[in-house]
């Protein structure tokens, strides 16, 4: 099941896994964005920034300051206004299945009138595989996220946890080699958002993928990341710090190695939005 | 099992006293029974409240009783020509809601997809829409003479604005989010439009033809009413020259029923057949 969910772009990037694993995935130098013409708003400014294969690195900062447009530009919903942003040294073009992007709004992004295999197969389905190819490997990955047992059920009929490990089945049933995330769990309880870390980061870990994460809760962003690139208070948001986080995983809120860690990025976030 | 029970005595009885031998149906039909008796007393009160006004306040020549109504209905029902009236209308209606609902959901489907196109025919159909069926009847008579096509054509015009509309809505607020996770998953433009745009927009588009189709209803009597040999709108026409206040009473009650059943056929085949798309939040 590992092999089969090992993406064809990582395999292309080097013969040997350890070359592959420390491939830049996404490069962006001097990148900007800049929205309107009559009042334009600068939303990035200068952003320099390398993502490495298979790295886990959140995108943190207070609302507003541009994370998602960061996001919306590595996923290629949205164009750069300048500077360069390369995915595996070529230009982005547009949205590819290679980079997978989740959303908080799973009602939105979740197709309603299909059942949750139905919407796990919506991608191969895209793909024209047949429907015993799509089938087993829409149960593989509902396994995966554990709703196998649900997958006669419309996405109203499952929680906002399950709908969340949904969307991951459903990106994972297409094999991609990055997932961009959205603040995915900013509208789960506590708890569930606990459960959910757990569950992202064994797929992380499974599946080796590249995960780009926004989130403006430094404790989520702790115990999740490898690393972790502070934003700066809009307009003409850039990366304001780059925090490495080594420390081993299950990471545990209560852990006072997070403790300190968490009162530094707390600091930079005070003095990026002073500065603003 | 005898200690168990025997331990908490006070929640049984409570158990046992919610499930009394008075309830003898649950709940589910209770709420059917009260609701089909609630029907029943409104129109029951509907109907004394007709007799009441009909005999006490104008008299039963200007508001026939309802008695008198069955009585025209009778001999109107079973000469045939009750049934041949209210079947033009239909098949007026039919012909004109389908032709109208089809072109505004190719047009609609066109607009909300291509901007430019939408930004051209907005306006026009903006300035347009203000001409009800009724204003139109003059020009149509010149256009299509009194047959056929000119109730067709006044139909069609009724149903067309609406759907348009609502077509338009459905496709442009179909979540950017759900075609953007779509483009993420590899679609193309075609597959988009295909497998997210158009299922999203179908509780628009359904609630758009709901409308539409009384609003056909209703333009269709004022277009016989002017130009027609045959027809409820005709129908009620000629009673009122020969002053047949029970006869145009007949035809109002039918206008109604046939509305209101259509309307619920409506819904029944909606319902059914597009039931997933429409129980989207």
């Amino acid at each position: 099941m590992l092999a089969g969910l090992r993406t064809p772009a990582r395999d292309a990037a080097g013969p040997s896994p350890l070359s592959a694993r420390h491939a830049e995935v996404f490069t962006a130098r001097n990148l900007s964005k800049v929205f309107g013409d009559e009042q334009p708003y600068i939303a990035l400014d200068g952003i320099d920034l390398v993502i490495r294969s298979g790295e886990f690195l959140c995108l943190l900062g207070a609302s507003g300051c541009g994370k998602s447009t960061l996001l919306n530009l590595l996923a290629g919903f949205e164009k750069p206004t300048s500077g360069e942003l390369l995915y595996r040294g070529r230009e982005i073009r547009g949205p590819s299945k290679d980079r997978v992007m989740f959303f908080q709004d799973a009602n939105a992004a979740l197709l309603p009138w299909q059942t949750v295999q139905q919407n796990v197969e919506f991608g191969l389905r895209l793909q024209g595989l047949l429907y015993s190819e799509r089938h087993e490997r829409a149960e593989e990955c509902l396994e995966l996220v554990g709703l196998v047992e649900h997958r006669h059920k419309v996405p109203s009929e499952i929680s906002g946890g399950m709908r969340q490990r949904l969307q991951i089945a459903r990106a994972l049933a297409v094999d991609p080699d990055v997932f961009l995330m959205d603040e995915p769990f900013g509208a789960l309880d506590a708890i569930t958002r606990r459960r959910m870390h757990g569950a992202l980061l064994d797929v992380w870990q499974r599946t080796q993928c590249t995960i780009v994460f926004v989130t403006h809760d430094i404790l989520e962003a702790l115990v999740l990341a490898d690393r972790i690139a502070v934003m700066s208070t809009g307009p003409g948001s850039h990366i304001a710090h780059l925090v490495s986080v080594e420390l081993d995983r299950p990471r545990h809120p209560g852990d006072p190695c997070l403790g300190q860690h968490f009162e530094e990025l707390e600091g930079f976030l005070h003095t990026t939005a002073l500065s603003a | 099992m005898a200690s168990i029970s025997g331990l908490d005595p006070t929640s049984e009885g409570v158990v046992a006293a919610a499930s009394s031998p008075r309830r003898w149906l649950n709940a589910r039909w209770r709420a059917r029974l009260r609701r089909f008796g609630l029907v029943l007393v409104s129109l029951t009160l509907g109907l004394a409240a007709w007799e009441a006004v009909s005999l006490w306040v104008f008299g039963p020549f200007l508001i026939p009783p309802p008695q008198a109504v069955v009585q025209a209905f009778i001999p109107m029902s079973a000469s045939g020509e009750l049934l041949h009236d209210a079947l033009m209308s239909l098949s007026r209606v039919f012909v004109g809601y389908a032709a109208g609902g089809a072109v505004a959901l190719f047009l609609g489907l066109l607009m909300g997809r291509i901007r430019l196109f939408n930004d051209l025919a907005d306006p026009i159909l903006d300035f347009m829409r203000f001409l009800s069926p009724t204003a139109m009847i003059p020009i149509a008579v010149v256009w299509f003479g009194i047959g056929e096509l000119a109730k067709y054509a006044l139909v069609f015009w009724a149903t067309i604005f609406i759907v348009l509309i609502s077509t338009v809505a459905g496709v442009v607020r179909t979540p950017r989010i759900r075609q953007n996770a779509a483009l993420c998953l590899g679609a193309s433009q075609a597959q988009i439009f295909r497998l997210i745009v158009l299922p999203s927009a179908v509780p628009h588009i359904v609630v758009g033809l709901r409308l539409a189709l009384a609003s056909a209803f209703v333009s269709i009597i004022p277009a016989e009413l002017l130009a027609a040999d045959s027809g409820l709108g005709y129908l009620l026409q000629q009673s009122s020259l020969l002053q047949q206040t029970d006869r145009i009473f007949v035809a109002l009650v039918m206008i109604c029923t046939i509305g209101f059943c259509a309307d619920r056929l409506f819904q029944l085949i909606t319902g059914t057949l597009l039931r997933r798309y429409l129980a989207v939040t």
